[in-house]
Parts: C-alpha cells; structure tokens; sequence
C-alpha cells in the first residue's frame, strides 16, 4: 500500500524531526550520574483518587523542569519522572512532590490527607501548580485539602526576599504561564517550607513536546517563560538546600548582584 | 494529732453533704412552724439530731495519732577525724582533747556495749583504744549531719538509743541544722571539741567557678573571702596561672565577715588548665593553708565548628544540613556545588546567587578551627584542590576529624586513590580508572552491624545489644555504595553490605571508623543514609534512628567524653592534701569491647610531669570496671589520675612508679583532679559548737565540753520510738448507725402519733 504524497512528505518530515530531536537530546543530555535511583531527584506527581498521569494537565511539565534542573544545576535528575498517590507509603522514598491540575477534585481520602501530613513532617516539600489560576475550581480543592492536612497552619504569602527567590537564580517573585498577579503562598514547617503554591500555571511554561516545541503560550513572551523555568529549578534546588544561600557567607555576593551594599 | 475527713472525696463531699443537711434541716425546721410550740420544739430537737448525725456518719471524721514507746538503747560513740580537729590553738589540739576522751572512755563498763565509730568523708567503724593511741585526723571533710542520719539508717533495728557525737561541730557541707533533719527519736549529744577556740585567720572560704569553659570567653570566678579578726582588714586578691600572675585586686573584708570578689578570667588555650587564687598570709595566720585555692577548667569552643563540603545538592546533603543547623551546638560552614563545569545555566554570573569556592580561605586559613571537616559526595580535582589534600590529611594527623560520604564523586570516583586523604582514611580507595560498574554498587540493600563491633556507640543506638541489632534490621534499606579496595588495619568496620564484596574480596564495608594520628576518621560509603530518617519513619512513624546516628558520629568524631571507651573519673574534683581519692572507671577497647579481667596500672602524675607519685595494680571486672582508692599528694597543685596498661604483661603484677613509664605504657583513660593544702575542710577553721547545740536541742541530748571528761554512763540513751500511726473514725461504728436509726424512728414515732404524716 502507498502513502499518499502529502501524507508520506508529513511522515518524512516528521519522523527527520524526530529522529534530529533525538540526536540532539542525546548529544547535550548530560551525563547521568548517582548510585541508583534513591540518589537521583525524582519530580514525583501526585496521582490524586483515580486520575491517570496523561489527564495532569500538563503532562510533561515535571520531565521538562526535571531535564532543566539536570541541565543547568549539579543536581541529578530522573528524567523519567514517576507518580504516586499521598497514601503510597513510597511517597516517603523521594521527599519532593509536584501537584498540578486545572480542576476541582473529590474529596482526598483520610488516608491521603495523613500521608500528606506526615509526608510533610518527616521532612517532605509539596509542590502545588495551578494550572488554570483564571478558575477558582482547583484553588478551593486544594485549600480544603491543605486546611485538612494542616489545620493550624494557614497557606501564607511568600515574601519576594524568601531564600527559594535565590536558591539558585536571583529572582524578584513568582513566574509562570500566566502573569503573577498572587505571590507564591506557602506552609512553614520547623522553620523550612513544607508546602509552595502557585497560581501562575508554572508547567504550562514549562510543557514542551518530544520535539521541543513549546506547548503553551507565555504571556510575557520567552522572557516570563525563562523566568518560569529558573523558578522551577529554584525550586528544586530550595527542596534540596533549603536555606544554605541565608548563610552568612553568601550574603555579601548575593546583595553586591541585587544591587545593595554587602 | 491529725484530723481527717474518711468520706470518698475528702473536704469536698463533706461540704457538699453539710449544704445538704442544712437545706434539709431549713425544710424540716420550717415543716413544722404551725405546730404548738411543745411539739415544734419537740420535732424540731429530734430532726435537727438526726441530721447532725447523718452528717457525722456520712462525713466520717476521725483523728491520727502517733503512738510512741521509750526503750533504753545502745549509746553509739561518734569520733570526728577530719583535718579541722588537729588544729592546734591552744595548749592541746581537738585531736589530742578527742583522744583523752577516748582513753577515759575505754575503761568504764559502758564501752562495753558503745559502739564506737569515726566520721569525716565516711563513716567507719573504730575502737576507742585505737583512737587513744593514734587519732587520725586524715579526712578532708566533715559530713556531721550525713554521718549521722547515716548510721540511724544503717540501724534498722532501732538498738541505738543515743548518739555521742565528739567534734568541733565545723560540718564542712551543712551551713546549720535544717528543719527537715530527724533522727527518728535518737537523742544526739556532744562533747564539744576546742569549743573556746579563738582563731584568728583571714581565709578563701570558697571558689566558684564553671569546670568548663570556652576559648576567648571570660569566664567568672567567684572567690569568697574572710576574716575572723576583729578589724577590717583590706587584701590583695590575685589570680594565677602557674607562676603568671594574670590579675590582682584589693579587697575589703568586714571586720569578722566575709565578701564575695568576682575576677574575670579569659581562657586562651583549649584543653585543661590549672589556676589559683591567693591572698598574703598573715602572721598570726593560723591556717595558712587556706590562703591558697586552686580550681582546674577545661577549656574547649563554645561550639563545634563542622565543615560540611558536597559535590553535589541531594536528599543526602539537605538532611544532613537539616540535622546540623539545627543542633545549637554546632557552628556550620556549608559549601555546596551547585553547578559544575559541565552545567549550562542559561544566565550570565549577575543573575545567579553562586559564590565562588572559597578553597584557599577553608583549607589553608581556617582549616585548624575546624572540630570536623566532611566531604559528603565530593571531588577534589574540579577545584584544583589537590595541593591542599596534605594540609587536611596534616590536619587530622593532628587531632582533627574528617569524614568521607559517598556517592558518585566521592572515593575512587572522586580520584582519592593514592592522595594524602587516602592515607588518613581507613578504606583504600580504588583507581578513579575504574569503570563505574566496579567502582559503585548498585542496588538496595540492608547493612549489617558487625557484630563483634556491636558496642561500639556508633551502632549501639540502644542500651540492649539484641534490641540494638533489631533496630538496625527494621530500618528504610539503602541504595548503592561505593567499592573500597580494602579496610586499613586502623580501620574498625561497623557495617557491611549483605551481599556485596569489597575488591579485595571481604564483605563490602559500609561503615567504617578509626584513628589517624591523633585525629579520627569515618568513611560511610554510601549517600543514601537520610533514608534511615525520612523512609523509615514512612514505614514505621520513627525517623529518629538518622538524628541518633549522625549524632554519635559527630559526638565520637569530637570525642565527646561520655563516648570515649576508656574513661577515669575521681570521686571528687578537688581534694586536701593526703585526702582520700575514689577513682573508678570503665575500660573498653577502640570498639568499645570491655577489657574484661585484665590488669591496669593507676597511676598519679603531676598535671605537668611524668613521674608518677602513685601506682596501683587494679583487675577490671567481665564488663571493663574497676575502682581504686589512693591518697592524695601533700603537695598543692594539679594532677592527673591515669590508667595504663603495660605490653609486656609481665611488667603489669607492680610495677614501680619509675618502671612505669619506661615500660612502654599503653594510655588508656586519664583524669584530672586538685589537691589544696587546706581544701573545704580548713576553708572555715572555726568550731561550730552553735551546730551541736542546734542538734541536742532538737533531739533532747545534752551538750557538754570535751575537756571536762565527762562519764560514758551519764548519756541518757533512752530513746522515743513510733509503734505507728493509730487512726480512729469514731463515727464508723454500728453502734453509730444504731443510734441514727433509733433517732429517725423516734421522729417517725412522734410525728405519726401527732397526726402527722
């Protein structure tokens, strides 16, 4: 059986596009290093009840921002990121998770909202990523839940001075998809943060096809999409160091480059 | 006598049941106010009765009362030999007075049935003979009042009926007779010794002073001084360190009274160091002894300074920064590789927070302030840090602690095979040459505690040896680990690999310790021990095992005291010269196995000197202890308490003090200890016949003057003992219940015959 021309010029072109996209990816992925998985910083989702990972809504953020991590840090990366449910006992394997949606959802179980507690508790940090901050459908899930999890401790704004705005970029406040117009909301725990909230859709900047094509328009251009990026990797870095960049050391670069006085 | 209350719910139910009577005696008294009068009256007695009553008998009140008997006991004669009592200040000293008296004493009947004893640090048994022919005056203190609540304790037949004490009264740890002091009916009384004393003295009463201090920090002594001559006399205070005099101040005492100085002293060297104290001695000074006192510090950083370097951000290297920061204790200097060579920012330096790695600052300029340097995943040679590898191996060799984590960059990876830090640690380090797949294991896997190294305080996270392993076994397993050639003969292994082996085909070490030089080292080859944290507590809600573990190391590697297998301590801190010294302590080996019956010298050397001034052969027992008593040294100063054991075991049956320290003496523990010319004993040199009046008028004895050789039989030795406590509830009787219920039928009785109901 034969293609038709133009189906068979599209197969061509796309399966060229492909196989360059792969070649390139292997030429400048580097090199992966660690002593198995448990070294390596898993991205981990947040299956929550039934939802399956292709209905995250956007599905390859965590493997993009875990690439850009691997990329442009020392810190080693799975690029296959996985997902687990908050009452998976596994969820204590990897102390970093990434919650994201677009839309309200069912009531987590007890079960889960324990696992979330103590998965905070023993040392764990949540990222939570909304994907459509213009709905407030996911906004109110989430704060039921958090307020669940943690009813004595109340989400609370971010100061644009808070280490994880340094952990590894120098950054003036949160970035995403969409312009920030709510600073980043989080939940404190033993004097680190246990919980981040975003409402600028940060994966949405992130998302980028198997080719490395974008996948979502950023508001402010390739611009706000960098700084999306450099938060997200802050991120990571912040749940990896904490507050070693308040160390008194660093604090004389940091304020020289923010333009201050050491 | 003691009232009480025998309801359930003492005052409480019985107010409640009073408010109970009395409404009903308002309602019974107000029932029958249209009555005649004879009959109002009539009921009104009878129903006012019969709640009283029910009140009694509800209420339950009853009393205590301690029944006593009087019995005529044993006298129990009590000798003060502390060095207080060789005063001499008049024609004869306390000591010779107590001897006469004993001497006078051993002749009559009564000392027949006397029981003689001697007190001063502790209580003994003695002979009033002995105590004629030589009074020993050898204890430096005098424990009066523990002495004798001591020996009514050991009577636990109650036979004593009085106690003899003969002292000066100068209880070197009691300021007066406390309220709370009983004897339990036992009649106390003195024969006071040097009771018209006149002393005439200028003193250091006290030092006070903390026994640990911190480099560059002052410190406060606070010395206080008096005088017992009538004038006020203004002194030179100064303070000492050896023959440096660090700092003097005049000081006013008021005339018969003291004054508290406090002097600031400033430590500039780690470890110990001797001071003293001094003021002039005067010439009618009669106890010059106790114009000089000496106190020892033992200085260290006010904080452990740890060095944390990491190739690398990880789940490894947050916990382990997590558990640092937040110990108060330590002073954390943390570098973190954050990007590497390799790494593509995507952003000029100005909008990065990256420092540059400040190796020649940490390794060449500050590297000795550090207690503990750890490499966690950490490859030197990115950072041209190889000529600084022998200053950190100099370093540990001196003293210091340095510890290798694994990962990806750290042993062989890391290029240490063949480098000075190689030589410091207790694994060898394969070729970085080696591909990957050799030089790194990958897999989870259980460690396994080495169990002839299962005391060592590193795994023995619990007190019980078998809960200890089981604890290890329930732990999160971990992930990967590096290969090691082999494990140095330095090196002592505390956990392997299950399964894995290392290049030179033993099981592969996971964890392994041991000396270098002076310092100590600790190799942990794998990245993955924030697992026993975070992962075990996901399994079993307990992630204490990863902040236990990580704070014996850091405790060990620091040498923490209470971690050292081998450990001397003395009784006391400070003695007086000839005072008796306790020394007891606990013998383990690098691995913290007990030396079980093995022979050990103790000897005594001067703080800083070689030649011992005592030696003594101790055998320890199966789990490493043993205990040793000495006299202390005549001579003021410092000295060190140090157990050796000898190589050539032959040598080890008594050695001479000279032989000793040729015989090529292994140190194993060693301690500190003072020895003042006077010490507390003679800080206050004055009688204190005030306290043994306090104690014969509490107990109904009689006080009287050692010098008028009173008879043994004129002590009345009758004694007030308790037979117990009686309790009575008067109201807890049928008889009681009886006459209630006759009462309340009468009423019944007389109201029904009334006509009414």
């Amino acid at each position: 059986m034969r293609l038709p021309a133009t189906r068979y010029r599209r197969f061509v072109t796309c399966s060229l596009a492909f196989v360059s996209g792969l070649t390139s990816l292997v030429a400048v992925a580097p090199t992966a290093r660690g002593i198995g998985d448990a070294t390596r910083v898993d991205v981990r989702g947040v299956a929550l009840g039934a939802t399956r990972e292709e209905d995250e809504p956007r599905p390859s953020a965590r493997r993009r921002i875990a690439w850009e991590a691997r990329k442009r840090t020392s810190i080693e990366t799975r690029l296959r990121p996985s997902r687990a449910r908050l009452d998976d006992p596994s969820i204590f394997e990897t102390p970093l998770l990434y919650l994201a949606g677009d839309a309200g959802f069912a009531e987590p179980s007890e079960a889960e909202v324990v696992g979330l507690r103590r998965f905070v508790d023993f040392g764990g940090f949540l990222i939570i990523d909304d994907a459509e901050p213009t709905r407030d459908a996911f906004d109110a899930s989430v704060r039921r839940l958090l307020q669940r999890a943690f009813p004595t401790r109340p989400l609370r704004p971010i100061p644009a001075d808070h280490t994880l705005f340094r952990s590894f970029y120098l950054l003036h406040g949160p970035a995403g998809r969409l312009r920030a117009e709510r600073p980043l909301e989080g939940i404190e725990r033993q004097g680190r943060m246990g919980v981040v909230y975003s409402r600028t859709d940060m994966g949405g900047a992130w998302a980028r096809d198997n080719l490395g094509t974008w996948q979502h328009a950023v508001e402010g251009g390739d611009a706000q999409r960098e700084l999306a990026i450099r938060l997200g990797v802050n991120l990571i870095m912040y749940a990896l160091c904490l507050d070693y960049k308040d160390d008194q050391v660093h604090a004389p670069f940091i304020m020289r480059r923010r333009g201050g006085t050491p | 006598m003691a009232f009480h209350l025998g309801v359930p719910g003492g005052a409480l139910v019985a107010g409640l049941l009073l408010v109970a009577c009395l409404v009903a005696g308002v309602l019974a008294w107000r029932d029958v106010a249209h009555l005649p009068a004879a009959r109002r009256k009539t009921l009104r007695c009878l129903r006012t009765a019969s709640l009283l009553f029910v009140l009694l008998v509800g209420a339950r009140p009853g009393c205590s009362r301690e029944r006593l008997e009087s019995i005529d006991g044993r006298l129990a004669v009590l000798f003060d030999t502390s060095h207080s009592v060789s005063l001499r200040l008049d024609a004869s000293s306390r000591a010779e007075q107590a001897a006469r008296l004993a001497s006078a004493w051993s002749g009559q009947p009564a000392a027949a049935t006397a029981h003689v004893m001697r007190f001063g640090a502790e209580l003994e048994d003695a002979s009033f003979a002995e105590l004629a022919e030589s009074y020993p005056t050898n204890e430096d203190r005098s424990r009066l009042l523990e002495s004798l609540q001591e020996l009514v304790a050991q009577d636990g037949e109650q036979e004593i009926g009085a106690i003899l004490v003969v002292s000066d009264g100068a209880d070197s740890d009691a300021t007066g007779l406390p309220e709370s002091f009983d004897l339990y009916g036992v009649r106390v009384h003195a024969a006071a010794l040097g009771a018209d004393d006149q002393v005439t003295d200028d003193a250091i009463r006290s030092v006070r002073v903390d026994s640990v201090g911190y480099l560059r920090q002052p410190l406060r002594v606070r010395v206080q001084l008096a005088t017992t001559e009538d004038d006020t006399r203004r002194v030179p205070l100064r303070l000492w360190q050896g023959d440096q005099l660090l700092r003097e101040q005049t000081v006013t005492i008021p005339a018969g009274g003291d004054v508290e100085v406090s002097l600031e002293l400033t430590p500039t060297r780690l470890g110990r160091s001797l001071y003293r104290v001094s003021i002039p001695v005067g010439a009618a000074d009669v106890v010059p002894g106790n114009n000089e006192r000496s106190f020892l510090v033992n200085v260290r950083r006010d904080k452990l300074r740890v060095l944390l370097v990491t190739g690398q951000p990880s789940w490894d290297v947050r916990f382990l920064r997590v558990f640092l920061k937040r110990d108060p204790a330590i002073d954390l200097i943390s570098f973190f590789i954050l990007r590497t060579v390799n790494d593509l920012t995507m952003a000029p330096s100005d909008e990065l927070a990256l420092i540059p790695f400040p190796t020649d600052e940490l390794f060449s300029e500050h590297l000795g302030s550090f207690d503990i340097i750890l490499f966690q995943n950490f490859d030197y040679a990115p950072y041209d840090m190889g000529p600084y590898l022998p200053r950190i191996r100099d370093y540990v060799l001196r003293g210091g602690a340095f510890v290798m984590i694994g990962g990806d960059r750290a042993f062989g990876p890391g290029g240490y095979a063949g480098t000075p830090i190689e030589e410091v640690l207790p694994v060898g380090v394969p070729s970085e040459s080696l591909p990957p797949e050799r030089s790194l294991v990958e897999g989870r896997f259980q460690p396994e505690v080495v169990v002839e190294h299962r005391h060592h305080p590193l795994v023995a996270l619990l007190p019980d040896d078998a809960e200890s392993l089981r604890f290890w076994a329930d732990l999160a397993p971990l992930e990967g680990a590096n290969q090691v050639t082999e494990v140095h003969a330095r090196g002592h292994v505390l956990l392997t690999h299950p399964r894995q082996r290392a290049l030179n085909g033993t099981p592969l070490p996971v964890l392994v310790v041991g000396r270098a030089g002076d310092g100590r080292v600790m190799a942990l080859t794998v990245d993955t021990s924030w697992r026993w944290g975070m992962a075990s507590a996901g399994e079993s809600g307990d992630a204490s095992a990863y902040d236990r573990f990580w704070d014996r190391a850091l405790r060990w590697l620091s040498k923490d005291p209470t971690l050292e297998p081998a450990r001397v301590v003395t009784d006391r801190e400070r003695y007086a010269a000839a005072g008796r010294v306790r020394a007891s302590g606990v013998i383990r080996d690098e691995v913290h196995t007990p030396y079980a019956s093995r022979e050990l010298t103790v000897l005594v050397l001067p703080a800083d000197g070689e030649v011992p001034l005592v030696s003594r052969t101790v055998t320890t027992d199966a789990l490493g202890n043993f205990a040793v008593e000495f006299v202390a040294p005549q001579e003021p100063g410092g000295y060190r308490v140090v157990v050796r054991e000898l190589m050539d075991a032959s040598r080890t049956a008594g050695p001479a003090p000279q032989e000793a320290t040729t015989g090529a003496p292994l140190g194993l523990a060693s301690e500190w200890f003072v020895v003042d010319e006077g010490g507390d004993e003679l800080a206050d040199p004055r009688p204190r016949p005030e306290l043994l009046r306090a104690l014969v008028e509490r107990t109904g004895g009689t006080l009287t003057d050692a010098a008028s050789l009173p008879s043994l039989s004129s002590f009345d030795t009758r004694r007030t003992r308790s037979l117990g406590v009686a309790t009575s509830f008067p109201f807890e009787s049928w008889p009681s219940l009886v006459a209630l219920a006759a009462m309340l039928l009468v009423e019944w009785g007389v109201r029904r015959r009334w006509g009414r109901r």
